[in-house]
């Protein structure tokens, strides 16, 4: 037993070590992933037998207005998410100085980022909340009335985007710092040398030594956009109405609360489609720096 | 804009700058100041309206400790670690194992196990969502620590894995080469030489594991539902429906949930942003 | 039997052949200096040995025992890495001792076996640090300590001393070659500097382009080069080698045909095939041409520029038609070893002199035409020092 497994420990103790990560991760992960795709061809409760439908859960979905709601403001937290690598970078660049004291500056600023999102939910209702609310106190000293934002159908997404956009603003902000920390000091010096300063040495000598951490900052924020599912569900339950529901949310709701599996899967389902995308783009960008190529 | 370093013979203007950069951190920090202003107040502050004025004494002690004796927090503050701490030491484990084989062997198919660690680590929770429950329901343990444990071991893995296998791969070549030249097998070579040049980097993976899974609400819900094993996230979730009124309650709560990976994260911050930018900035 | 064999090693990336069938044996503990320029493929070749790289051809035999699908630990070898490859995590002592203790030898044993290699390196008194703490002469003895421990028929060295800076690097050679005596063991020592292949070796493998071009003792391949490759890679400053044209032949000589230079004859091989009108190309090494007006044939020139390392100078001359290719410093200048005392300026107009004995003639293949030379001559290999 002993010499056996000496001479094939070549291959043998690599497979041993492998074998539990992939294990679990293909079975609660990927499998799942799968499954999900084949139970949204089904109609089902979750508890009795499943019945095969074919594309009915689609066909239904096309026609669901909710549907619709739920995709615009996905798309909505996806434009408004872009804004979070530029104004990452703007702190970034703001507290990039050697200074003392400025650590603990920065510190600070990350700490949207450390906390969960059901507590920056929490955080911003309270901020937005019309009666005693801070953003109700800066409208009151305008002498103005407070919209009540979450309970507007036409304002709530927006309100909730922002509470998003405050962890996410933060993450950018940590690479983009990790970046500038890792900038070539001597090709910022030669371009002061040549007379660049402010936007243009922004622009043509930090900038293009940013692209790695660029990619990474615009992945990560179009993750987070498309993932939004804590923030709604504190903030609003994806109300009033289901105005400011993602197709995250509304999938949770549909099988969790309705009991309409089937349907949900199939929203899931399309969740999936405009994640895969991203995701391939992503695993080629990703694999062509590994090979070396980028 | 990107501006020069501010000197040391350059007294005012660092003053300046210092004054500029408060404000605008004063200004970032303001709604959670304001939820740190709320959970020190009397709960009659409250209900007279005086939210934003001079507190009319501080209940600081007194809003804090009846976040544990008013409502469940205390008990879901354990049930968190109970959940929170297995999973992390159980994806560091499969972590390191996976990481090594992956940066350190050569065969047919590394780049896809690795890819679909990675590219699986991006899905949305949600199409893998009923299949888990599912799953949880069927081996018996939904509704109990272990369903949480088993999926954020299960999913935690995939990043935790490209964590561990870059950093792996920027070790020196030689140092594996000298333990397979003096003999060493690969478990080892896993145990003598691995485990202690990785211990860096298992300490900044465990602070973002901890944070990770310290923070997860949406597994929270769909696996665990009922009080008795319910972490802190689903728990303030709840708390804000329930006590609606008690913003002093609510804002301590928040507070003492955010405390734990706010505490690591200021004691190990070093760790927590290499970890973080990990990958980010290399290449 | 021997006790260390390569026998027809083939190395392969994709289409590119790294090593070509390469072959080699040792019957008495030699220690043998792979040597070439960089990429010839002598790393691959060391890694093939030590069981790091497949080969996908050949077999490496070890005291008899064909070890080719062996792993690196049970091949009976040692191995010195370039960047000695420590543990930092561990002491000096767990470092030199971590071989047997992976093979679960008692304790007892491997302290034994530790502080009897570190008394030969003389670090005994490291052996609690850490190799942070260690400065890096220090560090190459704890890898070479670490090899030793093993007591291993074969020792391996990748490059050991290249981290190294010029005073220290002499005296670890010094050391090496003083273990190498004191060990009963082979060693097969990679490297691509010819100062060590020369003076450590006791066979030298020239190696170029994943092929071996020469092997033999280092005089051997200083003063009988097989071809213009070897003789051109052994020595500093490098040969001069001048194109010319064979002007006639005869059974023991044959006549040179360059501009500038006339009436040179010189001594052929039997076997050389020569023909009157081929080109070749005369090799002259720097210490074999004269300044002080001797010699049978002479040359004019002009000193373009000369250096002064210390115990010799080496001046650049322009000696008009007669033109250097691929020469040192890039003109077509000869280069010229002088003693000290023969003091050259530049500018300074001088006579070049050399002996047609001195001359190496390749063909346009590249091989030797001239004949053998005796081992004792002029051109004793410790000049290659520099």
């Amino acid at each position: 037993m002993h010499s056996l497994l000496h001479r094939h420990r070549g291959w043998l103790w690599p497979t041993l070590f492998l074998a539990p990560g992939v294990i679990l991760f293909w079975v609660v992960i990927v499998a799942s992933s799968a499954e999900s795709l084949r139970i949204s061809f089904f109609q089902w409760d979750g508890l009795g037998d499943m019945s095969w439908v074919g594309v009915d859960n689609y066909i239904a979905l096309f026609h669901d207005p909710q549907f619709y709601t739920s995709l615009k403001n996905n798309i909505i937290w996806l434009v408004l998410f872009m804004a979070a690598p530029p104004l990452g970078l703007a702190i970034a660049l703001l507290v990039n100085q050697q200074l003392r004291g400025l650590r603990l500056v920065k510190t600070l600023f990350f700490m949207p980022l450390v906390m969960s999102q059901v507590a920056v939910g929490v955080v911003f209702t309270w901020f937005y909340d019309p009666a005693n609310g801070l953003l109700a106190l800066v409208f009151r000293a305008m002498n103005a009335t407070a919209p009540a934002l979450l309970s507007d159908p036409q304002w709530v997404t927006v309100a909730v985007v922002i509470a998003g956009l405050w962890p996410q603003v933060s993450f950018c902000m940590i690479l983009f710092m990790a970046g500038l920390n890792n900038l070539d000091d001597s090709q910022i010096e030669a371009a002061r040398v040549d007379g660049a300063r402010g936007f243009r040495m922004l622009y043509h000598v930090v900038l293009p030594q940013l692209r790695q951490v660029n990619f990474i900052a615009i992945a990560i924020t179009v993750i987070g956009a498309l993932r939004s599912f804590d923030m709604v569900s504190v903030m609003t339950g994806g109300g009033p109405f289901g105005s400011s529901s993602v197709l995250a949310y509304q999938m949770y709701e549909e099988s969790i609360q309705s009991y309409r599996f089937g349907y949900g899967a199939a929203i899931a389902a399309v969740l999936f489609v405009i994640m895969a995308l991203f995701i391939a783009w992503y695993l080629y960008r990703m694999l062509r720096i590994e090979r070396g190529t980028a | 804009m990107y501006p020069r370093q501010i000197g040391a013979g350059e007294p005012v203007k660092k003053a300046l700058y210092l004054t500029a950069v408060t404000v605008v951190l004063l200004l970032w920090l303001l709604p959670l100041l304001a939820v740190l202003m709320t959970s020190i107040r009397p709960g009659s502050d409250i209900m007279m309206g005086n939210y934003w004025g001079w507190p009319s004494s501080f209940e600081l002690v007194e809003n804090y400790l009846g976040v544990f004796t008013q409502t469940p927090m205390g008990h879901y503050f354990f049930n968190s670690l109970v959940i929170t701490i297995p999973s992390v030491l159980g994806v560091l484990c499969l972590s390191t194992l996976t990481g090594y084989v992956l940066s350190r062997y050569r065969f047919r198919g590394n780049i896809l196990l690795f890819a679909v660690f990675v590219g699986g680590n991006f899905l949305p929770f949600q199409i893998m969502m009923i299949p888990v429950r599912n799953l949880t329901l069927a081996l018996g343990i939904y509704n109990t620590y272990l369903a949480l444990i088993v999926f954020h071991v299960a999913f935690q893995t995939g990043f935790a894995t490209l964590f561990m296998r870059n950093f792996i791969a920027a070790l020196p070549d030689e140092l594996f080469e000298a333990a397979r030249a003096e003999g060493a097998s690969p478990l080892q070579t896993l145990i003598h030489v691995v485990v202690p040049l990785v211990r860096p980097a298992l300490a900044a993976l465990a602070i973002l594991l901890f944070t990770f899974i310290w923070n997860d609400y949406f597994w929270a819900v769909v696996l665990s539902p009922s009080d008795s094993v319910k972490p802190v996230t689903a728990g303030l979730a709840n708390l804000m429906g329930q006590y609606a009124a008690s913003w002093d309650l609510v804002s301590a709560a928040t507070i003492v949930i955010s405390l734990p990976p706010v505490a690591l994260f200021f004691f190990m911050q070093r760790h927590f942003v290499r970890g973080l930018t990990m990958g980010a900035v290399k290449g | 039997m021997n006790d260390f064999e390569l026998d027809r090693i083939v190395k392969r990336y994709g289409q590119r052949t790294t090593l070509d069938k390469i072959s080699l044996a040792t019957t008495e503990k030699e220690f043998i200096v792979v040597v070439g320029p960089s990429g010839c493929g002598k790393s691959t070749l060391l890694k093939i040995i030590a069981g790091l790289e497949p080969a996908d051809a050949g077999r490496v035999l070890i005291d008899g025992r064909d070890v080719t699908r062996l792993e690196p630990g049970d091949r009976d070898i040692a191995m010195v890495f370039q960047s000695y490859a420590l543990y930092p995590h561990m002491t000096v002592a767990e470092n030199m001792g971590f071989g047997l203790r992976m093979a679960g030898r008692p304790k007892a044993e491997i302290r034994e076996a530790v502080e009897n290699a570190a008394s030969i390196l003389q670090i005994s008194d490291y052996l609690d640090m850490r190799p942070k703490q260690l400065s890096g002469g220090q560090r190459q003895r704890v890898a070479i300590g670490r090899a030793i421990t093993r007591s291993p028929s074969v020792f391996l060295f990748d490059e050991p001393l290249s981290n190294l800076d010029a005073a220290l690097r002499t005296r670890m050679r010094i050391e090496i070659g003083m273990l190498y005596r004191r060990l009963d063991a082979t060693m097969i020592y990679v490297t691509h500097d010819q100062v060590e292949a020369m003076t450590m070796a006791t066979r030298i493998v020239l190696m170029n382009q994943g092929g071996i071009e020469q092997i033999g003792v280092p005089s051997e391949l200083y003063v009988n080069p097989v071809n213009r490759f070897v003789a051109g890679f052994l020595g500093s400053p490098r040969m001069n080698f001048m194109t010319a044209r064979v002007a006639d032949v005869d059974d023991e000589s044959f006549g040179v045909s360059l501009e500038g230079l006339e009436g040179v004859r010189v001594a052929r091989r039997p076997e050389a095939r020569l023909v009157t009108g081929d080109e070749i190309t005369l090799g002259l090494r720097p210490e074999d041409i004269r300044t002080d007006g001797g010699g049978e044939h002479r040359l004019a020139g002009q000193v373009s520029l000369v250096e002064e390392p210390g115990r010799e100078s080496i001046a650049y001359i322009d000696a008009g038609a007669v033109r250097a290719s691929e020469s040192e410093d890039g003109l077509g200048h000869l280069t010229v070893q002088a003693d000290r005392r023969t003091p050259m300026r530049r500018d300074d107009s001088v006579t070049l002199g050399f002996d047609s004995d001195a001359l190496y003639v390749f063909d346009a293949a590249g091989n030797t035409m001239t004949p053998r030379r005796p081992l004792d001559t002029p051109s004793a290999p410790n000049k290659a020092e520099s």
